[in-house]
């Protein structure tokens, strides 16, 4: 099976993001896996690689409520800059807001939407459909 | 008479004898005028002694000679060889002036010429004279001014003779024209000729005399009526031998004879036409009154007839209240004293209309006999009296409650002019009604300037439609404070229908308008705070599941790292408890979604839809259960709900079904639709274990409420579909038996269309 090479993980909590990274380890289905703290760093590093056509990370795991640029915010700026429909990305949050998933639908399909915590089965079946995909 | 043996003064002498005795007035006077010789007679006529008469000139005596010369130039003139006569006017002592008639005659004494004079008193005959000549000048000017002249016709002679105003009548020339019978009749209207002719042959025959009206054909065309009248005479032997007559003409007295009678008749049709009576009224100086003329309306006012009271008026004053009799009396009198208009408002009682009021209007005029005649009129004021009557006492009671009452009412007449103000509007402005009554603008001068155009279009409006709706403004009351008016208005009509201004009520609705603002200002601060409180749980809810996130994952990722850790029976509790503190915080969330629903999520939907893919979704977990499901919904019933609600809500009787389902016996669940007024009853039916309302009705719906603890009971399915339906704006009825079963009913708002 082939390995997918790079998934990025944004969020601004610590914990999180060393949970995910752990855990997306221990599936052993991705090769790297980057870390951002923000949303607005990730939109950067995004812009910056497409720009210099460089890859892009084939999975993002995206969270909502973050301090600076939130996971909306971020979302309409990759809209705007022509970029979401490339990504493959997955909200990855602990609200259970109705409303929350409303909005999720404006940019991504519904199955895209994954409420905290996280599990290594979530995980594996993500995996299992991009490469079905 | 010239003898000339008589001495002159003897011959005088002689004279004097001879002229004495006679009865004729006799006086001699020289060529100068002197008299010389007067008899007893004469002194008697002229009243001056003899001796006096001798003293005298002719001049003297006459009056109609100015002086001296002009006698003696007449007497010179004289032929005194035959008789001369003059006519003269003698003065008399007492002054009278007789007219005389004087012979003179010439007598020669001693050769002297002497003139005597016989003198006759003819003031009789002048006075006769004068009188004729009169009566036949006033006969003429009577006939003239009467249009009516005389005919005299001799039958015998067949001869015509007319007066000067018959020509005149007639329009002949009396030089050119010779009147005779059948002259005449060409000058009758050719209609009338038969008449005439007739009546006058039948008055020959009759012997009576005749009157008879015709026409006149004048050369002109003109067209004249004339009146005839004639009388024939006859002979000893009966023949007709004479007739006279008259004819005048009448033509402008029948035409003010037709305007009279036709302006009498339309002034008795206008009087009958007056409410009331219309009359003449005249008190003689001896207090004697009476109604010369009147109208029929008399009968009305008085119940006596006009003719009754012609002479007498007294029956009238009979008819007076006793109140009132000698006041009216009184003013009448006054009236007449001072010729001043007469007014007076008096009862009478009447035999068969009882007590009425009248009202009297007249106009006195004063006659030469000291008489005075009203004209005027009385009308029956009975049922205006009693309108008055009636509207005094409604007004009164009006006012009273006016007056009463808590609010400041109002009436303006048509004109705008503020006819009546309740004395309460001082405790709302300070001011009192009397200075509203005075200061037309001060109602406006007292609301806010911001206000005073939400008036003045009231104003304005209230005048075009007759139902306005109430206004609202501030004004700044004497002592300055503000004040919140409700003012509500509208045109008002009396009985008849017609405007009489406009009605209406300023109420004071300070305090209510201040309990809003303070309620609108608490619910702002409420509202706030909601805000306030519903940001905070969302914090703590999404923060608290992160954390709880978190040490469920770094459990997890200990259990997969060190499996051997978790022998340790305390962090396998951990790790439980970490799980349930995850799930309660998911429940949480949704509970508080259920408080966080946009009208956008309302949408119509066919309920038997909704409901039947509920039911396949779970028909594997019914299958397994051995639950029979039945679904009896009518597939036109659409209603207006939040679809998710729905789903939720049935999905949670389902479950709920599944989960309790009494397994001893075939379970059931039946799902009906019913609709009442207003509302969509959604019934779920089921044979299951039951609940023992009596024990747990209190707790059914409440959450983390578990009443049969099963692994998978929450205790929260009730609970969220509670605050579901509730959201929706509906309520949920509950009946159970233990071991029998419960049946759930949904009410849910509903508007069938």
């Amino acid at each position: 099976m082939n390995r997918i090479k790079e998934v990025m993980v944004v969020d601004d909590d610590p914990t999180l993001l060393f949970l995910t990274q752990k855990f997306i380890e221990i599936t052993g289905m991705v090769q790297t896996v980057l870390t951002i703290t923000d949303g607005k760093l990730a939109f950067e590093n995004i812009l910056a690689r497409h720009s210099t056509n460089n890859t892009l990370p084939e999975i993002i795991f995206l969270d909502i409520n973050m301090q600076d640029w939130d996971g909306w915010r971020t979302l309409e700026e990759l809209k705007l800059a022509g970029l979401l429909n490339q990504l493959c990305i997955y909200i990855f949050t602990s609200s259970a807001n109705r409303a929350d998933k409303e909005t999720a639908k404006r940019f991504l399909p519904e199955e895209n939407y994954i409420e905290k915590p996280i599990s290594l089965e979530v995980l594996r079946a993500i995996f299992e459909s991009y490469h079905n995909a | 008479m010239n003898d000339p043996l008589l001495h002159p003064l003897e011959g005088i002498e002689t004279l004097r004898v001879l002229i004495d005795n006679s009865p004729i007035a006799v006086y001699l006077a020289n060529m100068e005028g002197h008299i010389l010789l007067a008899n007893q007679a004469a002194s008697q006529m002229l009243g001056f002694s003899k001796e006096e008469l001798l003293q005298k000139n002719v001049i003297d005596l006459d009056i109609t000679y100015q002086n001296h010369q002009e006698l003696i130039a007449i007497w010179n003139q004289m032929d005194f060889d035959k008789p001369n006569m003059v006519y003269g006017r003698h003065l008399c002592k007492n002054k009278v002036i007789l007219d005389v008639e004087i012979h003179i005659s010439k007598v020669h004494i001693s050769g002297t010429i002497y003139l005597m004079g016989n003198v006759r008193d003819i003031s009789e005959r002048r006075e006769w004279e004068r009188r004729i000549t009169r009566s036949e000048y006033l006969l003429n000017e009577a006939q003239r001014l009467a249009k009516i002249g005389y005919w005299d016709f001799d039958l015998v002679s067949n001869q015509l003779t007319w007066s000067d105003e018959v020509y005149k009548i007639t329009q002949q020339n009396k030089g050119s024209f010779e009147p005779s019978y059948e002259r005449f009749l060409t000058l009758v209207y050719p209609e009338d000729r038969a008449k005439l002719d007739s009546a006058f042959k039948n008055a020959i025959e009759s012997k009576l005399p005749y009157f008879i009206l015709h026409r006149l054909l004048l050369p002109d065309g003109n067209i004249k009526q004339v009146e005839e009248r004639a009388e024939i005479y006859f002979d000893e032997n009966g023949n007709a031998i004479r007739a006279l007559g008259t004819v005048q003409d009448v033509t402008e007295s029948i035409v003010i004879k037709e305007k009279l009678s036709s302006t009498y008749e339309m002034l008795s049709k206008l009087m009958a036409q007056v409410p009331g009576v219309v009359y003449q009224y005249r008190l003689y100086p001896d207090g004697r009154s009476c109604f010369p003329i009147a109208s029929e309306g008399m009968y009305d006012i008085y119940e006596h007839h006009p003719h009754e009271l012609v002479e007498d008026a007294s029956m009238v004053f009979n008819r007076l209240h006793p109140d009132d009799k000698d006041r009216v009396s009184k003013e009448i009198y006054e009236s007449a004293e001072k010729q001043t208009l007469f007014h007076s408002v008096f009862k009478v009682i009447l035999p068969t209309k009882g007590l009425r009021w009248c009202k009297c209007d007249a106009r006195p005029e004063l006659l030469s006999d000291g008489s005075t005649l009203w004209y005027g009129i009385i009308t029956d004021i009975t049922e205006r009296v009693d309108e008055h009557d009636r509207l005094f006492l409604s007004e009164e009671r009006y006012r009273i409650v006016a007056n009463n009452t808590y609010n400041w009412e109002f009436w303006e007449d048509e004109e705008g002019k503020l006819l009546y103000v309740s004395p309460s509007c001082v405790t709302l402005t300070g001011f009192t009604a009397e200075e509203f009554i005075q200061n037309p603008q001060l109602m406006s001068d007292i609301i806010l300037t911001e206000d005073s155009g939400i008036y003045a279009n009231h104003r304005h409006h209230v005048k075009v439609h007759p139902h306005s709706e109430k206004v609202e403004f501030r004004i700044r009351n004497k002592s300055g404070q503000l004040k919140y008016i409700k003012h509500l208005c509208q045109p008002a009509y009396d009985s008849k229908g017609a405007f009489r201004g406009i009605r209406g009520t300023n109420l004071d609705v300070t305090e209510a308008v201040e309990n809003l603002q303070r309620i609108e200002n608490l619910l702002k601060v409420e509202e706030a705070q909601n805000q306030r409180l519903r940001n905070f749980t969302h914090i703590v809810s999404h923060n608290l599941r992160s954390h709880s996130a978190n040490m469920e994952g770094l459990l997890k990722l200990l259990k997969i790292e060190s499996p051997d850790v978790f022998d340790h029976p305390y962090l396998k509790m951990m790790l439980k408890s970490s799980e349930n503190l995850n799930e309660t915080i998911t429940h949480l969330n949704q509970v508080l979604d259920i408080s966080l629903v946009n009208k956008e999520e309302w949408a119509p939907l066919q309920l038997l839809a909704a409901v039947k893919s509920v039911v396949d979704s779970v028909s594997t977990l019914a299958k397994e259960a051995t639950l029979t499901i039945t679904v009896a919904i009518d597939a036109t019933i659409y209603i207006h709900a939040i679809p998710a609600y729905i789903d939720s809500i049935v999905l949670n009787m389902l479950t709920n079904a599944i989960k309790f389902c009494e397994n001893s016996r075939d379970s059931y669940l039946h799902i009906k639709a019913v609709i009442e007024p207003g509302w969509l009853l959604l019934i779920f039916e089921d044979n299951g274990i039951g609940i023992d309302l009596q024990k747990h009705k209190e707790k059914i719906f409440g959450m983390y409420k578990i009443i049969h603890p099963r692994a998978d009971s929450k205790g929260l399915g009730l609970f969220m579909t509670l605050n579901q339906v509730e959201a929706m704006g509906g309520k949920i009825d509950v009946f159970s038996e233990e071991n029998i079963g419960t049946t759930f009913i949904i009410k849910l708002p509903y508007e069938q269309n």
